[in-house]
C-alpha cells in the first residue's frame, strides 16, 4: 500500500474573526505535493483572509494551519521556507533592479548557486532586457512577471498566487501557465485564487469554493458538479453559481481531504 | 541580524541617495536643497553665538529630552502598529525572518538619523559644551532610546483595543500636561495655569463636586517655594563621571532594545493594517484627494434646493456646501485656530483698553490706529484659513474632466469653485472684527473699509492658491505626478503676500499725491479697483487653465 | 456617526414621582437614571434639585458669614444662588462633551441636565453635613473631607486645597455622575467612570497644584 503523501498545506477548522464579524469560519482543506488547487469565491467571501492567514500575514482566530508539517503559527520561520506567496497587487521595491530582487530573494532564503539560476528564470519568464531596470519602471504586467521570478527562484513547496494573471498580455498568460503546469508535474504545489473561472478550470485539478468565509464546495470539477442537478458536461461557472445559489449546508464531496 | 535584510538595507539606501542626487537636476529640488544648505552654512558661521549656549544649558537640555521621549512615546502609540512600505509587506512578511530581525531592519534607518544628528549636533554645540563628544554620543544613545520607545508603543498601541487606546491616549496627554507645567514651573519659573484655578471659584467648574458656599468667598493663595535649578554650563567632571554617564545612556539604549525585542505582540496583522492605511493616504495626497477619510458613511440626503440660486453653476457651490456642511474636522480646525488667532488679537486690543481705563494716556488718532493695525493683522487671517476650507479645487481636481462637459462655462465655473473658501474665510474673519469690537472702536469709514477691502482680500488669497491646486490637478489629467514639492509650495505662499503688490503700490501713490481729508478714502479706493482687477484676473487666469489643460489617454 | 441612545422599548422602566427621584437618587441613582433617559424630558428633574442645592448654599454662606470668620454681602449670597444654576449646565455640557467626543455617544443635552440637577441633591446634603461640622468645631474651613485632619493648620495651603478636593461629598457625587453617563450612553461603569473621575477629580488636583 503507497504510503500517504505528505500534504504541504494543511488547514484545520480555521477561522478569523474582526471584532465581531467572522471572515472565514470552520475552514478546512488540505493541498497535496504537485497539486493545483483553485480558491474561488464572491468578493468578501474570505479568499485574501484564508491566503494572508495561510502565509502567517494574519493570524488565525481558530484552528491551524501547517505548511510542509509547520505550524505557521508556532514555526512561521520554518513554515515560510516553504512557500512562496505572489499577492494580487505586487509592490517591488521601486529602486532596486529586477537582478537585485533575485539578489534578495537569494540571500534570504539561503538559494544555492542562485546567479545560474538568473539566466533561464529571467527567459522563461521574459525578463531578460529588463535585468538591470529598476522596479518603478516596470509595467504592472512585468512586475506580475518579476513576482513570479522571485517565487520560483527559491523552488518552493507550494506557491501562492492571489489573481496570477492580473495586468499580464496573452503571451505571458501562456507562458505562465505552462510554467505553473511543467513546475506541478515536478512536484511544486500551487494554490491560486482567481475570479477568471475558465482560468481555474483549465489549470487547476481540484477547486475550492468559498461563500461568506464558509467552504461550501471542495473537490475536483466531476465531484462538484454533483452537487448541483446540472448536465455532465457544465462549466466550472455554471457549477459555481448553481452551487453557490444554493441554500444547502456545505457538503464535502469526498473523503479525501 | 541577517544578511539578507541588511543587503537591502544598503542597496535601498544607496539607491535613495543616488536618486536623490539625480532629482537635484529638477529646479524646485535644487533650490529647496539649496535653500536646507545655506540655511545649515548660516547656522555653523554663527555657532559660535551666545544664542547657541542657551539652547544647550542643562534646562534646555532637559525640556529638549523631555520632548523628545514624550513626543516618541506619544507618537508611537498613535500610530497603532508599525509602518511598512508596501514592498516589506509582501517581500518580508512572507519570508523566513523572525519578527525581530524585521524590528531591527525597520529601525536602521532610525540609527542612522540618530547617527546624523548626534554629528550635526556636535558641529554646531561642540564650542559650547564642556564634554561636546560624550554629550553628542549620549544625545546619539538617548535618541535611540527613543526610537526603541517609539517602536515599542506603536507595537503595544496596536495590540490594544480602540477603547483603551483612546483613554491612554488622553491619560498621557494629561500626564504630559503635568510633566510640562512642571517643567516649566521648576526650571524656567513659568506659570502655565493660571493662580486663580487653585481658588474656591473655580469649583464652578467642577459642580456638582463643589462646596456652593466656597464658591462666593475670595480666593486665599499662597505661593509655593519655588526651588530652582542651578543653572549655567556643565561643571567639570572627572573622568569616572563622564564614565557613568556614558554607561547610563548606553545602558538605557541597551535595556530599551532588550524590552522592544522582549514583546511577543505579533506585529503583522497591526501593521498591516498601519501600512495600508499610511500608503493610501500617499496614494490619496498624490491623487490631490482629502487626506480625512469620512468617519461616517451614513449621511442624510440633502434636499434639493428650491431656489434658483443654486442653479446652473450654483450647483457647484451647493455641492461645496454639503461637502462642508459634512466636514466637521476642517470646520472646528478652523474655528479653534480663529479662536486662538483672535483671542490674541482681542486680548492685546483689551490690555490697551484696560491700561487707558487705568489712567493711561493715548491720543485718540493713536488708538484708531492701533484698532487699524490689528483689523490689518486680521485681515492676515485669511491666508491661514483658505488652506483650512479644501471646498475648491483641492477636492474637485479629479473631476475635472467632467466639468468640461457640464453646460457652464469655465469663468463661472472658476468663480464658482472659490466661492465657498471665500465665503467661510470672510465669515470667520467676521467673527474677529466682532470680537475686535468689543474693546475696539472702528467708525463708519473703517467699516466700509472692511466690508470691501477684505473680500478683495480673500477673493485673491484663495484665486492664487486655486492656481496652483488647479495646476497640479491638471497636471494628473494630464498623465503626470501632481503632487508639488516643497518649493512650489513657497514659490505659492509668496506669490500670495506679491499679488498686493500691484493694488499695495498705486494706493501708496495716490496717498503720496493727495492730501485732506480725502486722501485716504482715494487711496483706499485706488487700492480696491487695482485688487478687484488683479482677482477678475485671476479668475480668469483659472477660467483659462480649466478650459485649455490636455487630458492624458489613460486618465479616468 | 455616534450610537443614538436606544430607546428602553424592552426594559420595563417604572415610572416614579419627583418626590420619589429625589429620595432614590441617593441610594439607586442607576434606576433614577435609567427612567430619565427613558423619559421625556421634564424640567422639575432638574429645577427643583437645583433649586434646593442653592438654597442650601445659600443658608451655609449665610450661617459662615453670621459666625463673622468671613464677609457675606448680599451679593455673595445671589453668586452662590446661581453658582448651582450656571454649574449645573456647564457640568452638564462636560458630560455632553465626554459622551459625544470620547465615547462616540449621542444623547441629548437636556437629559445630562437632568442628571447632573438630580445629583444636586446630594450637594445640598454635602451641604448641610458641611453646616454641622463648621458649627460643632466652629471652624469655617471644616468640610467633610481629608482637610479635616489637618485642622486649622494648613489653611489656604495648596495641600489643604487638595484634600477638600477629596471630599466624601465630591468623591460621591462624582460618582452618581459616573452612573448617570454611563446610563445614558449606554456604557460600562468602569468606563465613564475613566472620563468623569478624570475631569472632576484629577484634572482638577493637577491644576490646583500646578496653579
Amino acid at each position: 500500500m503507497p504510503h500517504p503523501q505528505p500534504r504541504v498545506i494543511e488547514v484545520e477548522h480555521f477561522g478569523k474573526n474582526y471584532g465581531h464579524f467572522a471572515a472565514v469560519h470552520d475552514l478546512s482543506f488540505a493541498v497535496q505535493p504537485g497539486e493545483i488547487v483553485g480558491l474561488v469565491g464572491a468578493n468578501g467571501a474570505g479568499k485574501t483572509t484564508t491566503l494572508r492567514a495561510i502565509t502567517g500575514i494574519l493570524r488565525p482566530t481558530a484552528g491551524s494551519i501547517r505548511v510542509s508539517g509547520h505550524d505557521i503559527e508556532k514555526d512561521p520561520v520554518a513554515g515560510k521556507r516553504q512557500f512562496a506567496y505572489i499577492p494580487d497587487t505586487v509592490h517591488p521595491y521601486d529602486l532596486l533592479t529586477v537582478t537585485e530582487h533575485l539578489h534578495f530573494i537569494a540571500l534570504a532564503y539561503r538559494v544555492e548557486n542562485a546567479e545560474r539560476q538568473y539566466t533561464a528564470l529571467l527567459e522563461e519568464l521574459e525578463l531578460s532586457d529588463k535585468k538591470d531596470e529598476i522596479a518603478s519602471s516596470l509595467s504592472r504586467g512585468m512586475l506580475q512577471k518579476l513576482s513570479l521570478a522571485c517565487a520560483f527562484l527559491r523552488a518552493p513547496r507550494v506557491v501562492i498566487l492571489d489573481e496570477p494573471l492580473t495586468g499580464l498580455d496573452p503571451r505571458g498568460i501562456r507562458n505562465i501557465k505552462q510554467s505553473i503546469r511543467r513546475r506541478a508535474t515536478a512536484g511544486t504545489a500551487f494554490l491560486l485564487s482567481s475570479h477568471l473561472l475558465l482560468l481555474v478550470e483549465a489549470l487547476c485539478d481540484r477547486v475550492l469554493i468559498l461563500q461568506r468565509g464558509r467552504k461550501i464546495a471542495f473537490g475536483s470539477l466531476e465531484e462538484i458538479r454533483q452537487l448541483a442537478p446540472l448536465h455532465t458536461d457544465a462549466s466550472l461557472e455554471d457549477v459555481f453559481f448553481a452551487v453557490t445559489e444554493k441554500t444547502a449546508d456545505p457538503v464535502e464531496p469526498s473523503n479525501r481531504s | 541580524m541577517n544578511r539578507a535584510l541588511l543587503y537591502l538595507w544598503f542597496v535601498l539606501l544607496k539607491r535613495r541617495g543616488l536618486h536623490g542626487i539625480r532629482g537635484l537636476r529638477r529646479p524646485t529640488s535644487l533650490i529647496g536643497f539649496a535653500a536646507w544648505v545655506f540655511f545649515l552654512c548660516v547656522l555653523f558661521h554663527y555657532r559660535d553665538e551666545a544664542v547657541f549656549a542657551q539652547l544647550v544649558r542643562r534646562e534646555s537640555l532637559i525640556g529638549g529630552a523631555m520632548i523628545m521621549l514624550g513626543g516618541s512615546l506619544f507618537m508611537g502609540f498613535l500610530q497603532r502598529g508599525l509602518v511598512f512600505e508596501p514592498p516589506d509587506v509582501e517581500f518580508l512578511f512572507t519570508s523566513p525572518f523572525t519578527q525581530r530581525q524585521i524590528v531591527v531592519y525597520r529601525l536602521l534607518p532610525n540609527y542612522l538619523y540618530a547617527l546624523v544628528q548626534g554629528l550635526v549636533f556636535l558641529a554646531l554645540f561642540a564650542s559650547h559644551l564642556k564634554h561636546p563628544l560624550l554629550t553628542a554620543v549620549c544625545m546619539m544613545l538617548f535618541q535611540v532610546a527613543c526610537f526603541h520607545l517609539a517602536t515599542g508603543a506603536a507595537i503595544f498601541g496596536g495590540t490594544i483595543s480602540e477603547q483603551a487606546h483612546v483613554r491612554v491616549r488622553w491619560m498621557m496627554l494629561g500626564v504630559y500636561f503635568v510633566m510640562a507645567a512642571l517643567y516649566l514651573r521648576v526650571a524656567w519659573d513659568l506659570k502655565v495655569v493660571p493662580s486663580f484655578m487653585s481658588s474656591p471659584l473655580t469649583q464652578l467648574f467642577f459642580y456638582p463636586a463643589a462646596t456652593l458656599s466656597d464658591i462666593g468667598t475670595e480666593p486665599v493663595l499662597r505661593e509655593w517655594m519655588l526651588r530652582r535649578t542651578n543653572t549655567g554650563a556643565f561643571p567639570a567632571r572627572a573622568l569616572w563621571e563622564s564614565a557613568s554617564y556614558l554607561g547610563v545612556f548606553a545602558g538605557s539604549a541597551v535595556a530599551s532594545f532588550w524590552l522592544l525585542l522582549k514583546l511577543r505582540a505579533n506585529i503583522f496583522e497591526t501593521s498591516l493594517a498601519t501600512t495600508t492605511r499610511k500608503a493610501e493616504r500617499r496614494v490619496r495626497l498624490q491623487q490631490g484627494r482629502s487626506l480625512a477619510v469620512a468617519n461616517e458613511s451614513r449621511f442624510r440626503s440633502a434636499r434639493l434646493p428650491k431656489g434658483s440660486l443654486f442653479h446652473g453653476v450654483g450647483a457647484i457651490v451647493w455641492k461645496h456646501l454639503i461637502v462642508a456642511s459634512r466636514s466637521k474636522r476642517e470646520l472646528v480646525l478652523a474655528g479653534a485656530f480663529t479662536l486662538i488667532y483672535t483671542g490674541f488679537l482681542a486680548a492685546l486690543r483689551g490690555l490697551l483698553h484696560h491700561l487707558m481705563s487705568a489712567g493711561g494716556e493715548l491720543p485718540a488718532p493713536q488708538v484708531a490706529d492701533f484698532d487699524r493695525g490689528l483689523l490689518a493683522m486680521l485681515c492676515f487671517l485669511a491666508f491661514f484659513m483658505q488652506r483650512t476650507f479644501p471646498f475648491d479645487f483641492r477636492r474637485d481636481g479629479h473631476h475635472l474632466v467632467g466639468f468640461r462637459t457640464l453646460p457652464i462655462s469655465p469663468f463661472a465655473l472658476a468663480l464658482a469653485e472659490i466661492t465657498v473658501p471665500t465665503a467661510f474665510c470672510l465669515a470667520f474673519q467676521a467673527f474677529g472684527v466682532l470680537a475686535l469690537m468689543i474693546f475696539g472702536g472702528f467708525d463708519g469709514r473703517v467699516l466700509l473699509y472692511l466690508l470691501f477691502g477684505f473680500p478683495a482680500v480673500a477673493l485673491a488669497l484663495n484665486g492664487v492658491w486655486n492656481l496652483h491646486y488647479l495646476l497640479a490637478a491638471t497636471k494628473r489629467a494630464g498623465g503626470k505626478p501632481g503632487s508639488a514639492s516643497p518649493v512650489e509650495v513657497l514659490m505659492v505662499a509668496v506669490l500670495s503676500f506679491l499679488i498686493f503688490y500691484p493694488a499695495g503700490w498705486v494706493g501708496l501713490q495716490i496717498g503720496r499725491y493727495t492730501f485732506g481729508s480725502y486722501s485716504e478714502p482715494l487711496a483706499f479706493g485706488g487700492w480696491l479697483l487695482i485688487q478687484y482687477s488683479v482677482d477678475f484676473l485671476l479668475v480668469l487666469m483659472l477660467a483659462k487653465l480649466v478650459q485649455r489643460f490636455e487630458v492624458s489617454r489613460d486618465s479616468q | 456617526m455616534p450610537a443614538a441612545i436606544p430607546t428602553a422599548t424592552t426594559e420595563q422602566v417604572t415610572s416614579t414621582s419627583l418626590r420619589a427621584k429625589l429620595l432614590n437618587i441617593f441610594a439607586l441613582p442607576d434606576e433614577v437614571f435609567d427612567e430619565v433617559g427613558a423619559a421625556p424630558a421634564r424640567t422639575a428633574n432638574w429645577l427643583v434639585p437645583t433649586v434646593i442645592a442653592s438654597s442650601a448654599g445659600m443658608m451655609l454662606s449665610h450661617a459662615a458669614t453670621r459666625n463673622g470668620e468671613t464677609s457675606s454681602a448680599i451679593g455673595q449670597l445671589l453668586t452662590v444662588g446661581l453658582a448651582a444654576f450656571a454649574g449645573t449646565f456647564w457640568s452638564a455640557f462636560v458630560l455632553w462633551f465626554i459622551g459625544r467626543v470620547f465615547l462616540k455617544t449621542c444623547f441629548p443635552f437636556v437629559k445630562a441636565v437632568e442628571v447632573v440637577g438630580l445629583t444636586g441633591m446630594i450637594v445640598a446634603l454635602g451641604t448641610v453635613v458641611t453646616w454641622m461640622l463648621m458649627t460643632i468645631s466652629g471652624d469655617v474651613a471644616a468640610r467633610p473631607a481629608g482637610s479635616l485632619f489637618l485642622g486649622k493648620a494648613g489653611a489656604g495651603n495648596r495641600l489643604r486645597a487638595v484634600l477638600d478636593v477629596l471630599n466624601f461629598f465630591h468623591l460621591w457625587t462624582t460618582t452618581v455622575l459616573a452612573i448617570g453617563l454611563s446610563r445614558l450612553s449606554r456604557i460600562s461603569f468602569k468606563e465613564s467612570a475613566f472620563w468623569v473621575f478624570g475631569y472632576w477629580v484629577l484634572a482638577r488636583i493637577a491644576l490646583i497644584l500646578l496653579a
